[in-house]
């Protein structure tokens, strides 16, 4: 029983012509022999089955069996590895070729059919099929020497057939692009090495056409071939379905087969310990059990152990009868549907699986395709999907999962079946409510304007990209590969070459396909300044100083909280009832008020914000009117600018302006003219509208504010005025 | 007043179907909640409210005719019973509380007209008990024991909750008040007393004490939340302040049961649109699978909980080992690559957290497949990035008018591998009775790499494709049996049958006969009801699509089970675990790793000897080989 082993020989083209530089910087050779690395580290890093060969063209000594029997033909080519599971041997092999040979007579085609000898051999060598997929991938420019004429080629493609060859992939050219390429290249002055690669493209275009039997014939550019590494690289194939029976009540039954499409891949091995020192020894490792008795640690034995489970801070033995008892009786394998939802009620977020699978009808069973495809059918018009309970076997658990229709079109046919989610249980669910973000009322200040939909909207398109553009098929999850094992894969590569050597530092390619396109960036670069400019945005740095408050009182949030207290609190009556109750006040300070300031807000609601906003105004009488207001002046002017750039963050504008304007009355009734005198040096102004919207401020009034600086004394009417706003503002705290 | 009993009716032990379990223990790198990060560590507290007054002796009004008609206060006591045994099978480390207000015999705290019923603790055993007594009581023993009064002052009951939770010296994450009450006007126009409890409102609020009003509706009486309880509701950030109107305890049991899950962010991490463009979201999770909590291991003679100590030793000398001893290897074709702890743990490393937009794609590229593990989920956060919200709430919106989603690389923490995700819009979704069913914000979806996709099968054929008669049978038969889905009406059968046999013992609860409690498994279709809905439409079907004579059964192989469980006699059963003939327990735990992926982890010896046992014939000797050979075989086709 062999499980599904691929047998691979690259052909590795290592002539003169390899030299040749891509668009890039790397030549034909780089390209390649990288490509050859990735997929044979991939191989044995996967712990794969499959077979590879290495057979190189071009190469500077002649090896292979062909020659061997005829002599002359066969020229330059060398099997440096026969079929085998990867090894170092093959990977040190490659890496030991440093450069393309000199050599200028290395024949592809001659290099096919010594592929094609490799597998042959092997399979009769062995008497038996062994191989359940032959592979012989062609990594070269075309450009080399081709003797090869009309007639060999047509048995050349004969023997691909009998050989059962599946596929057949060359790098290097792709022979599509060059078929509809304009047949000027005659004129090309590079001559020879031209003509020769139009006559092997030509060629092998012939036995592309040719080759019928042959399930995957593909080309590609060096340009791709890096991009698409995965997909010559070959997947192993070891599927294990389940084969089963759709039960839809007693009367409709159709078998069935599942198979598992998406599942995570994941590191072969896992990491192993071994001791630093001398990985050579080995370690054991031993659990012992503890108990607390008095002040002694008590070692238990092992047979002295109970299990027991958790009911809350209650434990609760369960003795091995207890489990029995009490194990829920399984209903065996099955897949029983309990009815059809619509497929809106099924959402997508709420598969709890790791996987995707695919479900058809039993394969080779015409009746149960059929009752596959009308339910897949009806289920895909409707819109539908249906429910089942699942159970994989006769003792596992039940599963719920949902069966969605899903019908496979491809160029080789069409499958119709079900994709299959795991669904959750209500012990999976977590019913978090959250506050309604669109057209909240009540958070009416969050509501995004037109001018600033529209921004975000512009963004939005100028990075959407659709079929057909660049990077669409390069964002296809297909065409993605997994950097972390990449660079796994690199690691034990780079460790298993230089066994000392530090590991290289992060390769910042291996995020290049999970990085915004340096084109869309460049191109949305004034959509996302525009951004910037109409939504104010503000990083909170962390306050370091916030650990001191906590101790073991808990939760630091509250600290914070709790430093409101004393200011809302007006029946203190109550407070003196409390048992254990003493928070930490913070308030705004005259040490570092801006600081207290900052902490203060952070995270608050608005109503805490407009109390901190309220502290640090009391602050700022404090300091100005009670002490000599002159002398702290720059200290006071900071907290100033600070509170009111806060308040433009928030669009909560009404408290600072309240505040600036009583401010204003105070240094002029006081006269205190320097720090006023302060205030219009740094323009520090009422919050205009334009800069919030919450401010009923306009900017020519937040101009002509500094302006006023010479109210001697206030008219009655004004006194009345500024009185009416005292009132107000202090009413507004009462 | 009624003179109902509260009489334990039986089905104290099984009444509740939802709740129950722990979150499975994080074996996936990407559940990192509590992961020690000060943001997002510490405990969940909730106190329980309970209105004493006469008003809670009267009737609830039964919602189904032929319901027994129960005491409000009955009722409240039922749906915190509830609670607090979903909450005991899901978080044992929260602190609850329980109290009695308007009680006239104050106890447990300084406070007149309270009694702290169960002092705030983590939840156990002694709880449960102590609630499934108070439901045995009839009104009359109730009230000799707690004394009824209508005096309570509200505010002195916020207060009491306040230094309830002032006791609390852990790390507190949420603290929560819920109250139950059929009264909608404590007190009755007395400006005082009112503003009293408006000021403690406010000052528990400001104390991050959010409640949560719990309206019983009398059969004669509307509760009105205008009248008083709107005055305690202080509007925040937090959609947790509110009264939720109720009548039977059903409806109590689930609204109670929804209010239940504190919020818990798993991170805060900025998405960045652009260069210097970055906003902050907190990241949930609305679903994961529970598994059943690990066993502890108790000393059998004292029934004390022990420590276990791991100890790793070189083999030669007796040196115990050091984390910092150690190096690391993979093993591959003879050789072993070693790395330091450092440069293993340096491999993960990728960059800064967060979602970092690559593009936006049309949602139509969002395909099924691009599955390969539970979706999180995100809503903007303000702790970070000031103004978050609003350009969140401008992101969302435009992304459902296009219908588009970013795609982005993932960083959920530094020490984590990026993921491939796309954002997916969600536009909020609300029930019927205005109950929100999905919230507003991004769906994280993740993408599978190329390295996931597994082999291209089944290969694409030309199998028959239906006639259109056939079709519309098979819609016929759509109609027939569509039914509504909600997870929430499917409770997993295991764990449930795991927990409530724990809670029987804990409780010393009479069992059965077979000495388990048996739980109803709502994964079982209705066969019989189906049938009879749609019998004669599914043979109609049959008819279409089978040839004469077509058997399903036999047609899929001999390993089939039938339909019944229990026919052991199924006529063509032959090889092959799933058809089971005497498997044993080591079977079982074959098949169960089989299914879980997880074989990898048992020993040769173990899978060799199930090879032997089952005469599989493994194609080498190594784990591979055999896991490989297992797996076929458990898939029934070998």
């Amino acid at each position: 029983m062999a499980w599904n082993k691929e047998a691979t020989v690259i052909v590795f083209d290592i002539g003169s012509h390899m030299a040749q530089q891509a668009e890039g910087k790397m030549s034909h050779f780089d390209i390649s022999k990288q490509c050859i690395l990735r997929i044979l580290q991939n191989k044995l890093f996967t712990e794969s089955k499959d077979e590879f060969a290495l057979v190189l063209c071009g190469a500077e000594n002649t090896d292979n069996r062909l020659n061997e029997m005829s002599d002359s033909d066969y020229m330059s080519i060398k099997t440096e590895a026969g079929l085998k599971m990867v090894d170092w041997e093959i990977l040190d092999a490659l890496s030991s070729i440093q450069e393309p040979t000199m050599v200028k007579d290395g024949d592809v085609f001659e290099a096919l059919r010594v592929a094609l000898d490799v597998i042959e051999q092997e399979e009769a060598a062995s008497k038996k099929k062994r191989f359940a997929k032959r592979r012989i991938l062609l990594f070269s420019n075309l450009r080399g020497t081709s003797n090869a004429v009309r007639d060999q080629m047509s048995r050349f493609v004969q023997d691909m057939e009998s050989a059962n060859i599946n596929m057949m992939q060359l790098i290097g050219v792709d022979l599509e692009e060059k078929k509809d390429e304009p047949r000027h290249n005659g004129h090309d002055k590079k001559g020879q090495t031209k003509k020769q690669g139009k006559a092997a493209v030509e060629t092998l275009q012939k036995v592309y056409e040719s080759l019928k039997s042959v399930e995957d014939v593909e080309s590609y550019s060096f340009a791709d071939a890096l991009k698409y590494t995965n997909a010559f690289a070959g997947r192993q194939v070891r599927p294990t379905p389940w084969n089963g029976l759709l039960e839809i009540g007693e009367t409709l039954k159709v078998p069935v087969v599942m198979f598992c499409r998406i599942k995570e891949a994941k590191p072969k091995q896992s990491w192993k310990k071994a001791y630093a020192a001398d990985p050579s020894i080995g370690i054991q490792q031993s659990t012992q059990f503890f108990r607390q008795v008095g002040l002694q640690r008590e070692e238990v034995a092992a047979e002295e152990l109970v299990e027991a489970y958790r009911y809350g801070v209650t434990t609760v033995p369960f003795s091995e009868e207890d489990k029995k008892n009490m194990k829920f009786t399984n209903v065996g394998k099955c897949m029983k549907a309990l009815g059809f939802a619509p497929a809106s009620q099924v959402k997508a977020h709420l598969f709890v699986g790791d996987d995707v699978k695919i479900m058809t009808a039993a394969l080779a069973d015409e009746a149960a395709a059929t009752a596959v495809s009308a339910l897949v059918h009806a289920l895909k018009e409707d819109n539908m999907v249906i429910i089942c309970k699942y159970g994989y076997n006769r003792i596992s658990a039940p599963k719920m999962v949902a069966l969605s229709p899903h019908i496979c079109q491809r160029a080789a046919g069409k499958y119709e079946g079900f994709y299959v989610h795991y669904l959750p249980f209500e012990d999976d669910l977590r019913l978090y409510t959250f506050a309604p973000l669109v057209n909240n009322k009540r958070k009416i200040h969050l509501q995004p304007n037109e001018e600033q939909l529209e921004a975000v909207g512009d963004l939005i398109d100028k990075l959407t990209v659709n079929e057909g553009d660049d990077y669409f098929d390069a964002l296809n999850p297909k065409n993605i590969r997994n950097p972390y094992l990449q660079r796994l894969y690199q690691s034990l590569q780079h460790r298993a070459l230089n066994a000392d050597k530090p590991l290289p530092p992060l390769d910042e390619g291996l995020l290049t396909q999970l990085t915004m396109p340096k084109e869309l960036a460049m191109a949305s670069a004034a959509e996302v300044d525009r951004i910037k400019l109409l939504f104010p945005l503000k990083k909170v740095e962390k306050p370091k100083f916030r650990r001191q408050h906590n101790g073991a009182a808990g939760d630091q949030q509250e600290d914070v909280d709790m430093a409101t207290i004393d200011g809302t609190d007006g029946g203190s009556a109550a407070l003196g009832q409390i048992n254990n109750f003493k928070p930490t006040v913070v308030t705004v300070g005259t040490i570092a008020p801006v600081d207290d300031f900052m902490t203060l807000i952070e995270d608050a609601s608005d109503t805490k914000f407009d109390d901190a906003v309220k502290k640090a105004a009391e602050v700022v009488n404090e300091i100005i009117f009670g002490f000599d207001g002159s002398l702290y002046a720059e200290k006071v002017l900071k907290l100033i600018t600070v509170v009111r750039r806060e308040c433009v963050t928030k669009n909560r504008t009404f408290m600072f302006n309240m505040f600036l304007k009583t401010f204003k009355a105070d240094l002029q009734s006081k006269d205190l003219k320097d720090v006023w005198e302060k205030l219009v040096e740094e323009k520090v102004t009422l919050i205009d509208s334009q800069e919030a919207s919450e401010s009923n401020v306009s900017r020519k009034e937040a101009e002509e504010f500094l302006k006023v600086t010479a109210v001697k004394k206030a008219s009655p009417k004004k006194a009345a005025a500024k009185k009416d706003e005292d009132d107000m503002f202090s009413e507004m705290f009462a | 007043m009624s003179d109902e009993t509260m009489d334990h009716d039986g089905d104290t032990g099984t009444q509740s179907q939802g709740g129950g379990f722990e979150w499975a223990v994080p074996e996936d790198e990407l559940d990192f909640e509590d992961s020690g990060n000060d943001d997002f560590g510490g405990r969940d507290s909730l106190i329980y409210a309970v209105d004493f007054s006469h008003k809670m002796f009267e009737v609830c009004k039964p919602k189904k005719a032929g319901d027994k008609p129960r005491t409000a206060l009955y009722t409240a006591v039922q749906a915190i019973r509830e609670a607090v045994i979903s909450r005991i099978y899901r978080s044992e480390q929260d602190f609850l509380a329980i109290i009695f207000y308007n009680v006239s015999i104050s106890r447990g705290t300084s406070f007149k007209h309270i009694n702290v019923v169960d002092d705030v603790q983590r939840p156990g055993a002694e709880v449960v008990k102590k609630l499934n007594n108070l439901l045995n009581m009839s009104a009359d023993e109730l009230i000799a024991e707690f004394g009824v009064t209508n005096n309570c002052s509200i505010g002195d009951l916020l207060w009491a909750c306040n230094s309830l939770f002032s006791t609390i010296s852990q790390k507190l994450f949420s603290k929560r008040v819920q109250i139950f009450t059929a009264n909608d006007d404590p007190h009755k126009g007395n400006r005082q007393s009112i503003n009293f409890a408006k000021q403690k409102a406010t000052d528990i609020w400001e104390n991050g004490i959010s409640i949560t009003v719990f309206a019983m509706d009398l059969p004669d009486h509307t509760f009105d939340q205008t009248k008083f309880w709107d005055l305690i509701m202080i509007a925040g950030d937090d959609e947790d302040q509110r009264v939720a109107q109720l009548g039977d305890w059903e409806d109590l049991t689930s609204a109670v049961r929804r209010k239940d899950h504190a919020k818990r962010a798993m991170a805060r991490i900025p998405i960045v649109l652009g260069d210097g463009l970055e906003l902050s979201v907190s990241v949930y999770t609305l679903v994961r699978t529970a598994t059943k909590a690990a066993p502890v291991k108790l000393h059998s003679g004292s029934n004390e909980t022990v420590q276990a100590e791991t100890t790793s030793m070189e083999e030669q000398g007796a040196t115990i080992l050091m984390p910092t001893d150690f190096k690391k290897y993979m093993s591959f074709a003879g050789r072993n690559l070693y790395f330091s702890l450092e440069e293993v743990d340096e491999m993960k490393r990728f960059g800064t957290q967060g979602l970092k937009v690559i593009a936006f794609k049309s949602l139509d590229f969002l395909k099924e497949k691009h599955h390969i593990r539970p979706a999180q989920f995100i809503y903007p956060d303000e702790h970070s990035v000031r103004g978050s919200s609003k350009l969140f709430i401008a992101l969302l919106m435009k992304c459902l008018d296009k219908k588009v989603m970013a795609l982005c690389q993932y960083i959920p923490r530094e020490n984590i591998a990026p993921k491939y995700v796309g954002l997916v819009p969600q536009e909020e979704e609300l029930s019927e009775d205005g109950t929100q069913i999905v919230p507003p914000g991004f769906h994280i979806v993740f993408f599978p790499f190329a390295d996931d996709f597994r082999s291209n099968l089944p290969k694409p054929t030309d199998a028959p494709v239906a006639e259109t008669e056939a079709i519309e049978k098979a819609r016929e038969l759509l109609k027939k049996l569509k039914f509504s889905y909600n997870p929430e009406n499917f409770s997993n059968p295991v764990l449930q049958t795991h927990l409530k046999n724990i809670e029987a013992l804990a409780l010393q609860l009479e069992v059965d006969d077979e000495g388990g409690v048996k739980v109803e498994d709502f994964t079982e279709p209705k066969t019989k009801a189906m049938e009879k809905r749609a019998g004669k439409v599914m043979q109609e079907l049959v008819d279409l699509v089978y040839p004469n004579g077509y058997d399903p059964l036999k047609a899929a192989g001999p390993k089939k089970r039938t339909y019944e469980p229990k026919e052991k006699k199924a006529p063509v059963k032959k090889k092959g675990p799933a058809s089971g003939e005497g498997d044993g327990g080591g079977d079982a735990d074959i098949a169960e790793a089989a299914e879980n992926g997880t074989l990898k982890k048992l020993t040769i010896p173990v899978l060799k000897a199930y090879c032997q046992k089952h005469k599989i014939k493994p194609e080498g000797s190594k784990k591979d080989d055999l896991i490989g050979a297992i797996e076929t075989h458990l898939a029934g086709n070998d």
